[in-house]
């Protein structure tokens, strides 16, 4: 893979002096590694070279002398002589530049862009220092919106093709193009069209003038009065890694930073824009509690004292199984070792879940070998069964879509068409239990899986990746446990990801706030799952803990967990207001995204560092403290209250993170983070800190290693860790053995169709409804059927229609006409609006529905 | 079309004949004779080796050997064939003649060249604005595919294309053959980044390509025929066999000549009764373009240089198109310049900068010295402008550019500047045209 | 439903089925849509984007590069006076002022009973014949300030109904035949005569070494 060191370079002459290079790469790379930098505009290491913008140019020795040749575009060559320092390439690139000027406006004083665009950087390196230019400028309407995020501002622009090119080639959005031509180019949207991407954030971040701006950063600060802080998204849970900067105390903006083996700089405009919720007024940032009816703010000793009060009545009432905590995949790792401990420790319950989403089970994830994102797309082939890839993971969508073009064999199993079906080269439309099924009992389906796979990577699928996540938000987690299971038991030599999508699912696992498993991977008695802990606390006084989820919201069975909340005691931590804050007893603020440091592990077990940017808001606190404070109103000991000491104790109690130390994971040492459990030989390797190439995203200030690959092995060593396997020390985990009830894959015959529930990125979620702009973004609820099955009721594509539960619910929906989908199947859409989830009941192997005309 | 001395007319022989674009006339005058020869007694090499004796100069404007770029031909199992009528090139009208006027000859050659490159099919593009060429062209496809000499195992050989007329949609940079391909592909016509420098290696589709113009194609009938060395016996040195000369301007007789190569100089074809018989009113030459717009300008000391590629090159210019365009002494060189100008400006596909970019710059100077508004310095201005696009300014051009279209621009530009400054101070100083 | 009517949309994906890849239909069915509608409308670009398996803000960029695709409204007649270097040469500039004043509207502009729209045209390709002038890219010329106002006049009359289609109409002869030999059997012969040929080359190898001896 390209991680790999060089095996025969080339030799060319820079300016006199011979220098090696890589095969294939273009001049520019080799000069920079050099130490030579080119100036550059259009060029953008992770895309395309189009060699547009001209101002790399210098002189290249060819068959008939020395001429001017775009250094982006030209790769090197065994004796090439490049020169970049004479007159004739200063003149060209002073030529260019004062071309470029030639049109664009001087309104630096109110850009956006002023204090970190490359135009008045370079022009100032390189400029000719005035512009002989008296006539009229080229003008057209100031900023146009192209999206509901992105303003476009065609003065400013410099035809770069860097934004088209990433919409196009990198995101596969080709919904902005180039229009006009000459000096009336414009990018454009189509007129009555938007720039509809999920990456469309993307462009204002490569663009290296202020031609594109987003809505939410515009006028907000000037670039030389940001300051940042290195961190990692927690949209979702690949762990883009990025930049938080801020300005007096107020997070402005989030940039990607460009991790070889994560995001490769992309970010997706649900975790860009996600700081718009920071600062809103449905934040919660005091401590409250509730006096008869109203709910007050209080201090936190009061709030506490509540707190352990409720704990220990609960305790001596109904034992400490009457106590559970639910969610957590959004907290830091520290603050979920927090709370287990204080969970598992000082109470003393099981009953711990953070897998609200009810995906593929720890016991699963931490038996299956796990393999790195880069060991993914590289693999022999990949095999995505999963819900749809760029709605729950979209950067990894991104990274898909890119290493298709390189060569990557993907097959996909799914039942409805997906992002990942146009990369696929076979999409089997086979649900999760059949395939499980299939696989555990042989059959056309299995043979012509199996077929697929060996056709790469042999029986034993040697080389073959599986991701493998929920794709069906219908089904129960058991489903997915048997596809995993029987997947890796047929093919023995298989590496695994996971699509469990939530931000720290994965740490959450490694912790212990799953049921079943204690902090480590270390197995414990089996316990209720968040469905079997609501339905308890429907029938038996319970007190809950919701750590930043809303079980309203995202646990399906509505009725069932408006009972149980009614029913309970209920403590909210959370950052944001949501419905079930409404039922709260305590609420307890915790420091939002940004205001507070600790780490988080993404899908492939890969321990980054969390960055705090700005100090919590109102009177909210870090996770960690919240869960120490409250094990010290039961007066046990409290433990460490910093990051990096909870950190250290971690890696001293735990097995799986030994020899991971806070200060590892700075910017200079492993800037990627470290998959758990470490190899030990990768301990000792540093990571080589690169210059920053500021025009690859100009917005980052501080000098981040970043870019492709460097040959320096201490990613690629670290990412080749093993779970469980080179690691002596780490825990061993036997597969569980899984059946998969026939229920699961049975026809109704009473024409009810078979729920099929997906997910889309803009979900209703309490932080997305918290962020003004976001917000817009979500799609109402929707379901897609066959054609024919709307003809069969009688109602028209987009109309609204009539969903019957099994037990008498009824939602009122659109309903969309879809030709891919096969009979029998109901997709439902989750958004904004109808709640599809209230259809569904929990511990049945599937959910049937009734169509009727409205 | 008159001809003096005993030279074949070898692409312009139907000109002027009744329906001359039907099939009947061509079937009546030896049309597809060539065609069958090819397919049923020579080889595709054999067919190969004549046009390389031939030397034919492509006629589109780079006067590159037909027989080599086929030569260069990346071994594929799939290749193609496209042949350039997207004629552009300001004042040079050959191709729109010869696709109104003689269209079956096209396709003959056209579909010989296809079996002797071994194109999985043909496209012929025709520059969208010649609606009448268009539609005789298609005729004529839609006749040759009823007579069999289109479509599958044509005249019994074994040997099958289709051949399709595509029209283009207003782009001079089409012209430009890697645009072209894009325009072809239903892409905007950019031209595409060098290397690879020929479609021979990766063209349509990202496939081995080649791409000929309209006028070589015409040759190609003849050259089968006749046989390559008849045609390479015509002519002057690398200069062979015949060229039509689309002769413009100031000149009693404006209009297209097929000429032998080398053979007469520009007075030749300026003055003699056959050809342009002479200036306008009997005035004088005060300048010439010698090869379209592309091409930097002559001044009358040159009338007497034949008309060879080689020569012209030598001499800082070149033969082009074909297109030559005469310029008397009652000519504003300011506005003539600044009107070519503000044709590059108008035609730039807008991808790179310098062109882009220096194209509306230089267009704008020149406005303002033609109106009255200039300055000393503008003239300075315009030549470093003008060499931050082609530097040197120096024949054949280096550029900063994409494509040949940025060093084009300073051609006229910058010879007006060289030949004409007096002429631009005049109006610097008399604050506008003394022409007006 | 889609912009094109039946019969049309017939030879649109008859057109599409012209080439290897359908995108390469894209400005022939620009052309076809504007024959239909007078000029290209976004309904026409968004079923052409179908047709061609692009985006419309794909279908847009590329049309809005080409001079002769107008993504707004034009008049039934396109005027398109040359005023490049050979015309310009012969009055070109001069009859383009006239046909502002005749026409009363500015070059780009079009006049208010729809029926002209006045165009500074480059070079037509008309040199012979300068200065030039193309009505819906039918070409007259030369012209003078006084034949111009003739030709409005009879276009205006209908006379010349015949010979200058409406502005859209740019080919009235159709395609007779579709692809008659489909690309896979063509590769397939081409591979029959590669083969053939290399064959011929290593036996005239083969006799040449033969006589070397």
């Amino acid at each position: 893979m390209s991680n790999a060191e060089t095996p025969a370079g080339v030799h060319i002459t820079l300016d006199g002096v011979e220098i090696e290079a890589k095969p294939g790469e273009p001049i520019i790379e080799a000069a920079e590694r050099a130490g030579t930098f080119i100036p550059r505009f259009c060029y953008h290491p992770r895309m395309r070279a189009v060699g547009v913008c001209r101002m790399c140019l210098v002189e290249v020795s060819g068959p008939r002398g020395f001429s001017l040749q775009p250094s982006c575009y030209l790769q090197v060559a065994e004796g090439m002589q490049v020169i970049t320092n004479s007159e004739k390439v200063k003149k060209a690139q002073d030529g260019v530049l004062e071309f470029l000027l030639v049109n664009h406006p001087l309104d630096c004083p109110v850009c956006d862009k002023g204090g970190e665009c490359p135009l008045q950087d370079q022009t100032l390196a390189y400029g000719p220092g005035e512009s002989r230019f008296v006539e009229e400028k080229r003008h057209w309407e100031k900023p146009i919106e192209i999206s509901k995020l992105v303003l476009l501002d065609r003065e400013r622009c410099i035809q770069c093709d860097r934004c088209v090119r990433f919409a196009n080639e990198v995101a596969s959005d080709p919904f902005i193009d180039f229009a006009g031509r000459g000096d009336h180019t414009e990018v454009s949207t189509f007129p009555d069209g938007e720039f509809a991407s999920y990456f469309s954030g993307n462009t204002v971040q490569i663009c290296p003038v202020g031609a594109l701006t987003a809505r939410p950063y515009r006028f907000k600060a000037r670039p030389w009065d940001l300051e940042e802080a290195e961190s990692t998204c927690t949209a979702c849970s690949l762990g883009c890694r990025m930049a938080v900067q801020f300005s007096r105390s107020e997070v402005t903006r989030f940039v990607g930073i460009d991790s070889e083996v994560v995001n490769h700089s992309w970010l997706c405009d649900l975790g860009r824009f996600s700081y718009e919720a920071l600062d809103s007024d449905k934040r919660l940032t005091e401590p409250k509690v509730r006096y008869r009816s109203e709910m007050a703010e209080v201090s936190w000793r009061d709030a506490m004292a509540r707190v352990g009060s409720h704990i220990r009545s609960f305790t001596a009432g109904h034992g400490a199984g009457s106590i559970a905590f639910l969610g957590g995949a959004g907290f830091t790792n520290e603050g979920l070792y927090s709370f287990v401990k204080l969970a598992k420790t000082a109470i003393g319950t099981d009953l711990f879940d953070a897998d609200l989403d009810g995906g593929v089970p720890a016991s699963v994830v931490f038996a299956s070998p796990r393999a790195t994102l880069t060991e993914a797309l590289a693999a022999k082939v990949l095999v995505v069964a999963s819900a749809d890839v760029r709605e729950e993971l979209p950067v990894l969508f991104l990274r898909l879509n890119d290493a298709v073009k390189k060569g990557l064999r993907i097959i996909e199993i799914s039942e409805v068409e997906t992002s990942i079906s146009p990369l696929a080269v076979e999409r089997l439309p086979l649900s999760a239990a059949r395939v499980a099924l299939a696989l555990q009992s042989g059959g056309p389906d299995a043979e012509h899986l199996g077929a697929l796979v060996a056709a790469s990577a042999g029986e034993e699928g040697e080389g073959a990746v599986f991701l493998l996540g929920k794709s069906n938000f219908a089904d129960p987690s058991t489903v997915y446990a048997s596809l995993a299971a029987a997947t890796a038991k047929k093919w023995p030599a298989a590496k695994f990801l996971f699509a469990n999508s939530r931000a720290n699912i994965f740490g959450a696992m490694d912790l212990g706030a799953v049921p079943g498993w204690l902090p480590g991977r270390v197995a414990t008695a089996p316990s209720d799952d968040a469905g079997q802990i609501i339905a308890r606390a429907a029938d038996e006084p319970m007190l809950l803990f919701l750590l930043g989820v809303d079980p309203l919201a995202e646990l399906p069975d509505t009725a069932l967990v408006r009972s149980a909340l009614d029913n309970s005691t209920v403590v909210v931590i959370d950052s944001f207001d949501s419905a079930a804050a409404a039922y709260a007893d305590v609420v307890l603020p915790v420091a939002a995204y940004g205001e507070s440091a600790g780490t988080t592990t993404n899908f492939e077990g890969r321990v980054t560092r969390l960055g705090q940017a700005v100090v919590p808001k109102g009177q909210s606190k870090p996770d960690f403290l919240i869960a120490a404070e409250i094990a010290r109103e039961l007066g046990m000991p409290s433990g460490p209250t910093a990051p990096e000491a909870i950190l250290a104790e971690m890696s001293r109690e735990l097995p799986l993170y030994r020899g991971l130390a806070y200060a590892d994971l700075a910017s200079n040492r492993y800037p990627d983070g470290l998959v758990v459990p470490l190899e030990r030989k990768a301990v000792s390797i540093s990571a080589r800190p690169r210059k920053l190439d500021p025009i690859a995203t100009p917005g980052l200030i501080a000098p981040y290693h970043q870019g492709p690959a460097k040959p320096f092995a201490s990613e690629a060593e670290a990412g080749k860790a093993e779970p469980g396997a080179d690691s002596p020390k780490s825990p061993r985990v036997q597969l569980p053995e899984f059946a998969i009830d026939p229920a699961a894959v049975s026809v109704a015959a009473d024409g009810r169709l078979r729920l099929l529930l997906t997910r889309r990125l803009y979900r209703p979620t309490a932080q997305l409804a918290a962020a003004p702009i976001l917000s817009q973004l979500t799609a109402k609820a929707e379901i897609r059927v066959a054609p024919s099955t709307l003809e069969a009721i009688g109602a028209s594509d987009g109309s609204e229609v009539k969903l019957i539960g099994d037990h008498g619910t009824e939602v009122l929906v659109v309903a969309k006409s879809d030709k891919s989908l096969p009979d029998g199947v109901v997709q439902g859409r989750l958004g904004d609006g109808a709640n599809l989830l209230q259809l569904v009941r929990t511990g049945t192997w599937a959910t049937y529905v009734k169509v009727g005309s409205n | 079309m008159e001809q003096a001395n005993q030279v074949p007319k070898i692409v312009t022989s139907r000109i002027g004949l009744d329906e001359s674009w039907g099939i009947k006339t061509y079937l009546a005058t030896g049309g597809y004779t060539a065609l069958r020869k090819a397919l049923t007694s020579m080889t595709p090499e054999q067919v190969a080796d004549e046009v390389s004796k031939s030397n034919l100069l492509g006629r589109g404007g780079a006067g590159f050997e037909v027989g080599r770029k086929w030569s260069m031909l990346k071994p594929a199992p799939v290749r193609y064939l496209v042949v350039n009528g997207d004629e552009s090139e300001p004042a040079t009208f050959k191709d729109h003649m010869l696709i109104e006027n003689d269209p079956h000859q096209i396709v003959e050659g056209t579909l010989i060249s296809a079996y002797a490159v071994g194109a999985a099919r043909a496209f012929i593009f025709v520059r969208g604005e010649f609606a009448l060429g268009l539609e005789r062209l298609q005729a004529a496809v839609n006749e040759a595919y009823a007579y069999g000499a289109i479509g599958r195992n044509i005249f019994g050989s074994g040997f099958s294309v289709d051949l399709v007329v595509h029209p283009g949609a207003g782009a001079y940079i089409c012209g430009e053959e890697t645009a072209l391909l894009e325009s072809l592909e239903g892409k905007r016509g950019n031209p595409r980044i060098k290397p690879p420098y020929f479609p021979a290696v990766m063209g349509l589709y990202g496939e081995p390509t080649i791409v000929n113009n309209v006028e070589s194609m015409s040759n190609i009938p003849w050259i089968v025929n006749n046989g390559g060395a008849s045609f390479a016996a015509l002519g002057v040195g690398r200069s062979t066999g015949t060229r039509i000369f689309a002769l413009a301007g100031h000149v009693n007789r404006p209009g297209n000549y097929e000429v032998e190569m080398a053979k007469l100089t520009f007075r030749d074809l300026v003055d003699r009764p056959e050809y342009g018989g002479g200036m306008r009113l009997g005035r004088q030459v005060k300048a010439f373009i010698p090869g379209g717009v592309s091409a930097p300008w002559f001044g009358p000391d040159q009338l007497d240089m034949p008309l060879s590629q080689d020569d012209v090159a030598k001499a800082g210019s070149m033969l082009g198109s074909g297109s030559i365009v005469m310029m008397d002494d009652h000519t504003c060189m300011v506005r003539a310049a600044w009107r070519i100008a503000k044709f590059f400006w108008r035609e730039s596909c807008g991808q790179c900068t310098p062109c882009r970019e220096g194209s509306g710059w230089i267009e704008k100077m020149m406005r303002r010295i033609e109106l009255g508004s200039g300055r000393e310095s503008d003239l300075d201005l315009l030549m470093d402008a003008c060499d931050n696009i082609a530097p040197g300014l120096t024949w054949p051009p280096q550029q900063t550019t994409i494509c040949v279209l940025g060093p084009s621009i300073p051609s006229s530009v910058a010879s007006a500047i060289r030949m004409f400054r007096d002429e631009f101070l005049v109006h610097i100083k008399e604050g506008g045209c003394p022409y007006e | 439903m889609g912009a094109f009517s039946p019969e049309m949309r017939e030879r649109a994906e008859s057109l599409v089925a012209l080439y290897p890849e359908r995108r390469s239909a894209l400005i022939p069915l620009c052309h076809l849509a504007q024959e239909e509608a007078g000029y290209l409308t976004q309904p026409f670009m968004e079923e052409i984007a179908e047709l061609t398996g692009t985006t419309p803000a794909e279908v847009y960029g590329t049309a809005s590069f080409y001079d002769m695709l107008h993504t707004e409204p034009v008049g039934k007649y396109l005027v398109g006076v040359c005023t490049n270097i050979a015309c310009l040469l012969q009055g070109g500039g001069e009859l383009l002022e006239h046909a502002e004043q005749a026409l009363g509207v500015a070059a780009g502009g079009t006049t208010d009973d729809e029926m002209f729209t006045l165009e500074e045209v480059e070079c037509v390709a008309h040199c012979d014949k300068a200065p030039a002038v193309q009505v819906n890219y039918r070409f007259f010329g030369p012209l003078t300030g006084e034949s111009f106002d003739n030709l409005i006049a009879k276009l205006r009359a209908g006379e010349y109904d015949g010979v200058v289609p409406p502005h859209g109409t740019l080919v009235r002869v159709r395609r007779e035949n579709g692809i008659e030999v489909p690309l896979e059997e063509v590769f397939a012969e081409r591979r029959e005569m590669d083969r053939a040929k290399a064959e011929r080359k290593a036996a005239a190898e083969a006799a040449k070494a033969k006589e070397g001896n």
